[in-house]
This record gives C-alpha cells, sequence and structure tokens, in this order.
C-alpha cells in the first residue's frame, strides 16, 4: 500500500513537472554529411490540443527572435538554414485555436560548418585529375613526337582557302569573334582562332575587319591582330581600327554587322565565338551577298543554324580544337590527342554503363552518383 | 617584358587553379570566390566601356566627318548616342503629383485621376482613401509643364497636390523619363524587329537544309516533317485510326520517340564533345601552354 502511494505521489510529480520541462523537447543538430553546412535538422514533439506550431530563430548577434514559419503539423526532420560558424537558437511554440501559447520550448544552440572538401564531388575530383594527368602527358610525349596524326577538318582547312578567296576578289575578310565577353572559353577561343586568321590576311595583304559587341574583347582581339601582322612581318597592314566596338546590344549588333555584310560585301566570313539568336540573322545575311563563311561555337542550340546558312561549321569539340590545328604547335596538338584518348575512355564507360544497366547491375552508375 | 608577360602568366595560373579549387572546397574563403571573381569581372568591364564608346564615336564620327559610304547611318548612330547620353544625365523627365489631400470635390479627383493613370474610379477612391503624408499619382509627364495642367485642374477643385521628380537613378527604370521614352519607344521596338527577321530566317535557312539532295537531306525533311506535324493537334487526327499494332507509328508518338532518342544522343555526343573542349583549352589556358590570347605566339 505505501509503496502504491509512493508511485502515486511519483506519478503527480512527474505530470506536474513534465510541462515545465517542455514536452515539445525540440532538437536541433546540423544535418549530416552536408559539405556545404549551413542546414539544420529540427525535431520536436506533438503537443495535445496544439492547432499549429510556430518556429523562431535567433542567433546569439540577434535580441529578437525572428519568426521563419508555421506547421500545422510537426514534421520529422525540419530543415532550416542559418550562417556557417554564428551559435544559432531555434523556438518553437504551440499554439491553440485561441492563439495561447501552449507551450514554447528553446533548443540548444547549433552552429554549422562548411566542409574543407565537398566529398560529394569526390568522383568529378578524381575525374579532373585524371583528365588533367592525361591531357598533360600527352603534351610532354608531344614533344617527343615526330609526328602527331590528327584526323582532317574540312572546316579548318578552308580557312586558308577562304582568305585566299576573299584577295583574289579584292574583298575584305569579317571575322565575328562571338557577342559575350572574355569571361566565356568560347570568345577565349574565337579571339585565339582569330590570331590565326590574321596571320593568313597579313600573308596574303587581305582587308581584315573584326567588329565586336565587348569592349574587353575589343582590346584583347586588338593586341592579338597586332602580334600576327608583327609576327608575318607585315607590321604596315596593321591599323587598331581593324577591331572596332559596336555595341553589347545583342541585336544591336546583329544589326551593324549585317549593315557591314551588306555595304561592304565581304568574300569571306568568320564566325567563331559564342553565339546565341543572332547566329542565323548574322549567318543568312553572309549566306545572300554570297560570302565562304566558315562559323564555330560551342553553343549547342546554335549549331543547327550554322550548319543549314555556312559553308563550314566547326562543331563543339573542333571549334575548340581549331587553333592548335591551325597553330601546328606540338605541345597544343599534344593536347588535342589527349582529350581524343578521354574522349574514347568515356565511350567506353558509356558502353559499359549500358551494357551493365540493361543487365540490371546498378553498381556502376553508383559509382557517379557519388 | 617581364610584366607583359610573365606575370599575366602567373595570375592566370594562380587564378584558375583557385578558382578551379573552390569548387571542391565549400568553406571560405573558398566558399563564394566565384560570386566575387564574377563581380571583380564585371567592374572591370564596365570602365572598359568608355573604351568602347570612345572607339565607337571615332570610328562613327570619322565616317560622318568623310562622307564614307553610309555614312547616315553613322550619323544615326552618333546621334543616338548623345541623344541617350543626355537623357540619361541630364534631362531626366519624369514630373508627378504627390497628393497631400484630395479636398471636397472627390469624385472629380478620382474621376480625374482614373482618366491619367488609366485605372478604375473604385481603385483609385481605395487608393486615395489613406493618403498619410502624402501618395504620389501614378502617372509621370516628361515636361513640368504637362504636370502643371494637372496641377491647375485638381488644384482648382480644391485638392491639395504637389508637383515633384523622379530622383536620378529611378528615371531610367520608369515610364513617363525621356530615357525609358528612347528605351520603350524605339530601341524596343528595333530590338523587336530585328528578332522578328529570325522567322524569316528560319524560313529561308529550312528551305535550304530540306532540299532533297542527298540521303541524309532526305532524312532530315522525313524527320523535321514528322516533328512538325506530330507537335500539332492535326498529327493525332492524322493518324488517331491506326490499329493498335500501329500505334508506334502514331506521329505525336513517334515524334517523341525522335525527339527523345535519336536527337538526345546526337545532342549529347556534341555537349560531350564541348564540354571536353573547354576542359582541354582551360587547361591550355592555365598552364600557359595557350598565349596567343595575350598577343603572344
Amino acid at each position: 500500500m505505501k509503496r502504491n502511494g509512493f508511485f502515486l505521489i511519483l506519478g503527480m510529480m512527474i505530470g506536474t513537472v513534465a510541462p515545465l520541462l517542455g514536452a515539445l523537447d525540440p532538437v536541433a543538430v546540423p544535418k549530416e554529411g552536408d559539405p556545404e553546412g549551413r542546414v539544420v535538422v529540427l525535431n520536436a514533439n506533438p503537443v495535445d490540443q496544439a492547432f499549429r506550431y510556430d518556429i523562431f530563430q535567433k542567433s546569439e548577434e540577434e535580441q529578437d527572435w525572428n519568426f521563419i514559419i508555421s506547421y500545422a503539423h510537426l514534421d520529422k526532420d525540419m530543415h532550416f538554414d542559418i550562417d556557417n560558424g554564428v551559435p544559432t537558437r531555434f523556438k518553437v511554440a504551440a499554439i491553440d485555436k485561441d492563439l495561447n501559447v501552449l507551450e514554447e520550448a528553446v533548443t540548444e544552440p547549433v552552429i554549422t560548418e562548411a566542409m574543407w572538401f565537398n566529398t560529394k564531388r569526390i568522383v568529378r575530383f578524381i575525374t579532373m585529375i585524371l583528365f588533367s594527368g592525361i591531357i598533360l602527358y600527352y603534351i610532354r610525349k608531344a614533344r617527343q613526337m615526330k609526328e602527331i596524326y590528327l584526323r582532317p577538318i574540312a572546316g579548318l582547312k578552308a580557312f586558308e582557302e577562304a582568305v585566299g578567296r576573299a584577295t583574289e576578289m579584292g574583298k575584305s575578310v569579317l571575322y565575328v569573334p562571338g557577342i559575350m565577353d572574355l569571361d566565356q572559353v568560347e570568345t577565349i577561343s574565337g579571339v585565339i582562332i582569330l590570331g590565326h586568321v590574321a596571320k593568313m590576311t597579313a600573308r596574303y595583304e587581305a582587308s581584315l575587319n573584326v567588329p565586336v559587341s565587348r569592349s574587353l574583347v575589343m582590346e584583347a582581339s586588338r593586341e592579338i591582330v597586332h602580334e600576327s601582322y608583327l609576327s608575318e612581318g607585315r607590321p604596315d597592314l596593321f591599323n587598331p581600327d581593324m577591331v572596332h566596338y559596336y555595341t553589347d546590344d545583342q541585336f544591336a549588333f546583329a544589326a551593324a554587322v549585317d549593315g557591314i555584310m551588306l555595304r561592304e560585301k565581304p568574300a569571306a566570313v568568320f564566325l567563331q565565338g559564342k553565339f546565341y539568336a543572332e547566329s542565323l540573322i548574322l549567318a543568312e545575311t553572309g549566306n545572300s551577298i554570297g560570302a565562304i563563311q566558315i562559323a564555330g561555337t560551342g553553343s549547342p542550340s546554335q549549331i543547327p543554324f550554322f550548319v543549314t546558312a555556312c559553308d563550314y561549321t566547326l562543331i563543339g569539340e573542333e571549334f575548340f580544337a581549331a587553333s592548335a590545328y591551325l597553330g601546328k604547335d606540338p605541345k597544343l596538338l599534344g593536347s588535342i590527342k589527349g582529350q581524343d584518348i578521354i574522349k574514347g575512355a568515356i565511350m567506353i564507360t558509356i558502353l559499359l554503363g549500358v551494357i551493365f544497366e540493361s543487365l540490371g547491375f546498378t553498381f556502376f552508375k553508383d559509382i557517379f552518383n557519388l | 617584358m617581364f610584366l607583359k608577360r610573365q606575370v599575366p602568366l602567373a595570375i592566370v595560373f594562380i587564378v584558375g587553379v583557385i578558382m578551379l579549387l573552390s569548387w571542391f572546397i565549400p568553406h571560405e574563403p573558398f566558399a563564394n570566390l566565384e560570386i566575387h571573381a564574377t563581380q571583380w569581372f564585371d567592374i572591370i568591364a564596365s570602365f572598359a566601356m568608355i573604351l568602347g564608346a570612345l572607339n565607337l564615336l571615332k570610328l562613327q564620327g570619322r565616317k560622318v566627318i568623310r562622307r564614307q559610304k553610309g555614312w547616315f547611318y553613322s550619323l544615326a548612330a552618333v546621334l543616338g548616342f548623345f541623344l541617350t547620353l543626355t537623357f540619361g544625365f541630364f534631362f531626366k523627365g519624369g514630373y508627378y503629383l504627390e497628393v497631400k489631400d484630395v479636398g471636397p470635390n472627390a469624385p472629380y479627383f478620382n474621376q480625374r485621376v482614373s482618366e491619367v493613370t488609366h485605372t478604375e474610379i473604385d481603385a483609385v477612391e481605395r487608393a486615395f482613401s489613406k493618403i498619410g503624408k502624402g501618395k504620389p499619382i501614378n502617372c509621370n509627364f516628361y515636361t513640368h509643364g504637362g504636370a502643371l495642367k494637372l496641377y491647375n485642374e485638381l488644384s482648382s477643385k480644391g485638392a491639395v497636390v504637389e508637383i515633384k521628380q523622379l530622383p536620378w537613378g529611378s528615371h531610367l527604370q520608369e515610364r513617363g523619363t525621356f530615357y525609358s521614352w528612347i528605351f520603350y519607344s524605339i530601341f524596343t521596338p528595333l530590338t523587336s524587329t530585328m528578332f522578328a527577321l529570325l522567322a524569316f530566317f528560319v524560313a529561308s535557312a529550312s528551305y535550304r537544309a530540306f532540299k532533297i539532295r542527298n540521303l541524309e537531306a532526305t532524312i532530315l525533311l522525313a524527320a523535321g516533317i514528322i516533328i512538325m506535324i506530330g507537335r500539332v493537334p492535326l498529327g493525332a487526327y492524322l493518324t488517331g485510326w491506326l490499329p493498335s499494332w500501329l500505334q508506334w507509328l502514331h506521329l505525336p508518338r513517334l515524334q517523341e520517340w525522335i525527339y527523345q532518342y535519336p536527337n538526345a544522343a546526337g545532342a549529347r555526343a556534341i555537349m560531350i564533345g564541348i564540354g571536353l573542349g573547354i576542359v582541354g583549352t582551360s587547361l591550355r589556358v592555365i598552364l600557359g601552354i595557350e598565349k596567343s590570347f595575350m598577343g603572344e605566339k
């Protein structure tokens, strides 16, 4: 009897004290395995009679609680973002239908930290190292090799033909290095190819016209054209105004280049760089004046337009390989060889993936999900 | 020579490697490096705009002075440049009325404001039911005279209004300023015209591409027709009668198959090539193997 009385009193005591301790009992912990940190996982117990739950957040630097969101039900593992390295508390308040606070409780401070290495990108990191290693190996090897065979690309062979045609006809060569700035690899590639075309125009004494749509591209292109004319021993033919700026605007630039095409009727048009919707406007106008057109771009959506309207098109990797082809520098050719080896490896990997997936083995695909 | 050759190459190498590694390091200070680098680039590019503008003026101005072929187009370019500059920096327009009190004749006020702002009378009434320290009428005037006319009309009926002008900066976004007039009434229609030309160019390019010359062109033509017809209701209508064992010939299904499989396979092959090309070019630039972009052999 005494024993039963003891348990009765103990039960009453727990029943009285439990609400003070907080039945919500919220716990906030950093999300495990998240390389970028910032994400906190919040869990709390539901409360009887609760109509909704309000969640608040406060960092140690702040005085007041910031309301984040209201929930009708408390889900398991609620995710919230906080600043890395800043201790932050969460408050969960259970509210009844009359908007009275039934109960509220605060978590211990939680701190998130970003990792020093994103483990979710480990496969990509290894792939990067592997690809870079292969390219570097072939660059090194290229110095010792007498000759590196690369498959002929019709578009690149036509470069000299196009400049020669313009010279014979006594007309100019028009070169457009895309419409984007130097932060795009395609623009850099376009500017590099311009150097080779400028060498040809210097050699053949053909007139070169380079309209650009970005000021930085103008400066870089000018420098490279100047260097090309110097290297060909024809600095007298160089004129800084060969490279000139029109406008940053896409269609205004297209209108300006179309105007040049229609007024000057260049015999050769090179469209090499990053293009968007203006690609067909330029290429069709070039086609209408009967110019020999060689296009090259890394924009997949513009390739069909160029293929349709231009005489030659450097598709994707051909465009990026153009400089090495035209320059014939063994180191550059070696890097192209390395790229081809990587492409072969990718093809084998895709084939293996198709075979394993078709047979129902998923381990191969899972490797790349890491 | 050292400053022109070695220093830029060293900068390209160091920045290139850091940017590359930052993609794998989510910890500060690497986490937001890409955003910072983009902002630095934007700042440099903004200053470089001056070089471009000067070059434009020099060449187009020379064309006008020498009366070269097409000089009147150059004149339009130069005039457009200065006009935009003037309206952007000197004459902004953007006069508007700020209402302090609707006055005793609220129906007239609501009617008149409704007319100039092209909004419902009820909406005007609701908007000006609580004015506070002052509420602007959502209609900007190019000139002070335009605003003054409405000011006189409303003041004569007892409304307390004040003529104000938009601050510098917001005149680039708001309607009723000279700059926005150039943008919306000249620039936008011209740009739309150029974009609209694309439709005609697509037609002429498609005609050439679809002309039956060889097997490839014939396949292209067939695939093009299936895609075009299969994507409109006519395609479903034309082949809707096919029995179930010939359902694979149903045009919407056929076009979807062409789009999802042969087309996707080709596009991905090109994408892989482009990706490899970008990796290769970037490596050549970062490692200083490709230096010609700096004007070096």
